[in-house]
C-alpha cells in the first residue's frame, strides 16, 4: 500500500482552475476523506490521481516514485464515478469481471477463477442474485455495489472512491456508510473519498482534508475540523444547523463582548479574555455552534439576553428554533424533542464561552489555529 | 393545460387539422401511388387522356424487366434481351454495400476522434468533410470525369465507389460524432482505469452505445447512395451502371416503354424499404436518445 503525495499539484480548465497549488500526503492505508461544496475540485483531485486528467503543475508520487507519466491503466487504482459509469452494454458479471479481463492483467485469470473472485466479492457487496442482468435494471443502490464490486476486485494499492453515497437514498446511505467502515477494516487500503457530506466524512476518515474553489482549507482528523474549523468556509461548511456567525468587539476592562448587530453585551471568562489579549485586536467574528446555546423561559443571572422566538423544528430527538436578538438570527439546537415554544414568544438566552470560535475579522481565519 | 386538451378535443379543431393531414398525405402519396399504378398498366392505358383510374390490371412491365418475358412492350420495340433491372441492382448492390462499408470502416474511427480528442484544425477537418456536401454534382463531374479516363478508373466499380464517399462519408462522420459526444466521458475513463486500452474501449463500449446513431447514419447513407444517379450516368456504361440509371434503357429512340420505368422504379424502391424496415428498431431507439440511463 503507499504513500501519496502531491506536490504543488495546479489544474486548470480553460481558465477555471479545478485545483490550485496543491500539497498534500496521504498514508499508507489511511482512509482519507475530501470535504467540500460541489466545485470545489474534489473530482478532479481524484481524476488526477488516477491519471484520467494531466494536472498542468506539480508532481504525483506513489511511494515516492513519480507517476505523472504513467498511464491510467498501469497505475493500478481504482476509481468509482460518481454517476457509477457501470458500461451499460455489459451484465454485472461482465460489469465486474472486466478489470480482471482487461489486456493490464492479460491472462492473470482463467474463467473459473474470474467465476470464483466475482462470487465472492458480489457475495460481500449482496448483490450475487443480479449478475445477469443490466445495469438499467438494477436501483441506484445496486448500480452503486456493482460499481464498487468494480473497483474492489482489482485488489489495487489505491481505491479512489467520488461521493459514493451522494445518489442514493437515505436507507441505503445508512447501510452502505456502516458497510464502508467494514471495507476499511477488511481491506486497510489506502482510500480516497471525496463527500460534500460533513457527517458521512466524521463518520468514515481518519483524516480530513476541506477544499474549496480548488484550494486546500484545512487537513486534520475530523475532532480538530469540527472543534477548530481554520476559517469561517470550514466552520459554516461543516456541522449542521449552521454555525452562527456574529460581529463582535472586546471590551478588556470589563471582560465582555459586545455585538452591535444584537445591541448586546455577555461576559466571557478570564482564559477567553487571556486568548483574545494575546492575539491582540479587538473585533472577532464569533462562532457559536448551535448546541451551545442554550435557553430558558425565565430570565435569570445565567439567561440574560432577551430574545424572540421564532420557528421551530423536529428532528429525531431534537428540536431546531430561531431566535432573534434585534437584528441578530440565531440558530439553536436543543436536546429536546418536545419543545413547547411559541411563535413571537420571548425566551432567554445564554452563550457556553468555552466553545465560542473567534475568528480574526480581516482573514477569517481561526485566531487558535494562527501559528 | 386542461384548458388546453379540452381545445384539442374539440371536433371543430380537429377535424379540419385532420382534413389537411389527409390532403397533405394524398398529396405526398399520390406520385407513389400513380407509379404504382403505371407499372400495371399498358402503355395505351398510360397515354389516353384523360387519365384513367380504371383499368386491367397487367404484370408483364414486371416480367419484361425482370427478364421473364423475352417479347417486347406491346409498342412492339425491344430494349433488348438482357434484363437491364437485374443487372442494375447487382451493381446497385455492390457499388453501395462497398461504398457503406468503407465509408464506416473509415467514418466511424473519424467521428470519435472528432468527438472525443482536442487537437489543433480538429473543426477545420470535420468542415471540410461537411463541404463535400455544398458541391453540386454537375460541378466536380466533367472533372472528375476526365480524371478517371485518364488514370483508367472509367467504367469501373471502383470509380464509384470512391465518388459515392462523398455522399457517404460526411453524413456517417457527422451524424455519429454527434451520437458519441453524447456517451458520457466517464464510461470511457471507467474502462481506462479498469485497464483497458483505447482501441478496446473504442470496439467494446463506443461502437455498441452508439448503434442506434450508427444505424440511422448508414440508413440515411445507403438511400442517398441508392438513389444517386448522375455519378453513375456519367462515370460508368452499361454493365456498371446502378439500377436507377438501368430505367434510361428503357426510354429507346423507337419509344418511351413508360410501364417497364415504373416497374423499374418500383423494383428500385423495395430494397430501400425492406432496408428501413429492418433497421427501424435501430433508428427509433437511435433518434430518441436517451439509451444511457443516467
Amino acid at each position: 500500500m503507499p504513500k501519496i503525495s502531491l506536490k504543488n499539484v495546479t489544474k486548470k480548465f480553460e481558465k477555471i482552475v479545478a485545483l490550485n497549488n496543491l500539497s498534500v500526503e496521504i498514508n499508507d492505508g489511511e482512509f482519507f476523506i475530501i470535504l467540500g461544496p460541489s466545485g470545489a475540485g474534489k473530482t478532479t483531485f481524484l481524476k488526477v490521481i488516477a491519471g484520467l486528467e494531466n494536472p498542468e503543475n506539480g508532481e504525483i508520487y506513489f511511494d515516492g516514485d513519480l507517476i505523472n507519466n504513467i498511464a491510467t491503466a498501469k497505475r493500478d487504482v481504482a476509481l468509482t464515478f460518481e454517476d457509477y459509469s457501470l458500461y451499460p452494454n455489459f451484465t454485472v458479471f461482465n460489469n465486474i469481471a472486466a478489470p480482471l479481463k482487461s489486456s493490464a492483467n492479460k491472462n492473470k485469470y482463467n474463467t473459473k477463477q474470474i467465476r470464483e473472485k466475482v462470487d465472492k466479492f458480489t457475495k460481500m457487496l449482496s448483490i450475487n442474485h443480479l449478475l445477469d442482468r443490466l445495469p438499467s435494471e438494477l436501483s441506484g443502490g445496486q448500480q452503486q455495489r456493482v460499481a464498487l464490486g468494480r473497483a474492489l476486485i482489482k485488489e489495487s494499492k489505491v481505491l479512489l472512491l467520488d461521493e459514493p453515497l451522494a445518489h442514493v437514498d437515505a436507507k441505503i446511505r445508512n447501510q452502505l456508510r456502516t458497510e464502508f467502515h467494514f471495507l476499511r477494516e477488511k481491506f486497510r487500503t489506502t482510500t480516497i473519498y471525496t463527500s460534500h457530506d460533513y457527517k458521512e466524512a466524521i463518520s468514515l476518515g481518519d483524516r480530513i482534508m476541506f477544499l474549496n474553489k480548488g484550494e486546500i482549507q484545512q487537513i486534520g482528523i475530523p475532532e480538530i475540523i469540527y472543534n477548530f474549523p481554520k476559517n469561517t468556509i470550514v466552520a459554516l461548511n461543516v456541522g449542521w444547523p449552521e454555525i452562527n456567525l456574529f460581529d463582535c468587539s472586546v471590551n478588556f476592562e470589563n471582560s465582555q463582548l459586545y455585538c452591535p448587530k444584537g445591541d448586546f453585551v455577555f461576559n466571557i471568562s478570564g482564559n477567553v479574555l487571556k486568548l483574545l489579549k494575546i492575539y491582540g485586536k479587538s473585533e472577532y467574528l464569533v462562532g457559536a455552534r448551535p448546541h451551545h446555546i442554550s435557553f430558558s423561559d425565565k430570565p435569570s443571572d445565567v439567561y440574560n439576553l432577551k430574545a424572540i422566538c421564532g420557528t421551530s423544528e423536529v428532528l429525531d430527538n431534537q428540536s431546531v428554533f430561531y431566535a432573534k436578538i434585534k437584528n441578530l438570527d440565531l440558530t439553536i439546537l436543543v436536546n429536546d424533542p418536545d419543545l413547547s415554544l411559541r411563535y413571537k414568544q420571548e425566551v432567554w438566552l445564554s452563550f457556553d464561552d468555552q466553545s465560542l470560535i473567534f475568528f480574526d475579522k480581516e482573514t477569517n481565519e481561526n485566531i487558535k489555529l494562527k501559528e | 393545460m386542461k384548458e388546453r386538451k379540452k381545445i384539442g378535443k374539440n371536433i371543430f379543431v380537429n377535424l379540419p387539422i385532420s382534413i389537411v393531414l389527409i390532403l397533405s398525405f394524398s398529396f405526398l402519396l399520390f406520385p407513389v401511388y400513380w407509379i404504382f399504378t403505371m407499372a400495371l398498366k399498358t402503355n395505351l392505358d398510360i397515354i389516353t387522356y384523360p387519365p384513367k383510374f380504371f383499368f386491367k390490371p397487367t404484370i408483364k412491365g414486371f416480367q419484361y424487366i425482370l427478364g421473364l418475358v423475352k417479347v417486347i412492350s406491346d409498342v412492339g420495340v425491344s430494349a433488348g434481351v438482357e434484363s437491364w433491372f437485374l443487372v442494375g441492382i447487382k451493381n446497385s448492390i455492390i457499388v453501395v454495400v462497398s461504398t457503406i462499408l468503407i465509408s464506416l470502416a473509415v467514418g466511424l474511427p473519424a467521428a470519435y476522434v472528432l468527438a472525443r480528442y482536442k487537437f489543433k484544425g480538429k473543426e477545420d477537418i470535420a468542415f471540410t468533410i461537411l463541404s463535400f456536401r455544398f458541391a453540386p454534382p454537375l460541378l466536380v463531374i466533367i472533372p472528375l470525369y476526365l480524371l478517371f479516363s485518364k488514370i483508367g478508373l472509367y467504367n469501373s466499380y471502383i470509380s464509384l465507389i470512391w465518388v459515392y464517399q462523398l455522399i457517404s462519408l460526411p453524413m456517417i462522420v457527422w451524424i455519429v460524432r454527434g451520437y458519441m459526444e453524447e456517451i458520457p466521458m466517464e464510461i470511457e475513463q471507467a474502462g481506462m482505469v479498469d485497464g483497458y486500452s483505447r482501441i478496446w474501449i473504442f470496439f467494446r463500449l463506443i461502437l455498441p452505445l452508439a448503434k442506434g446513431g450508427i444505424a440511422a447514419a448508414t440508413l440515411l447513407a445507403f438511400i442517398y447512395c441508392w438513389n444517386n444517379f448522375i455519378f453513375g450516368m456519367i462515370l460508368a456504361a452499361v454493365y456498371v451502371q446502378p439500377v436507377t440509371v438501368q430505367a434510361m434503357r428503357y426510354l429507346t429512340p423507337d419509344a418511351i416503354m413508360f410501364r417497364e420505368v415504373a416497374a423499374i422504379c418500383i423494383g428500385a424502391a423495395l430494397p430501400l424499404l425492406i432496408l428501413s424496415i429492418f433497421l427501424q428498431r435501430y433508428l427509433i431507439s437511435g433518434l430518441s436518445m436517451g439509451a444511457i440511463k443516467r
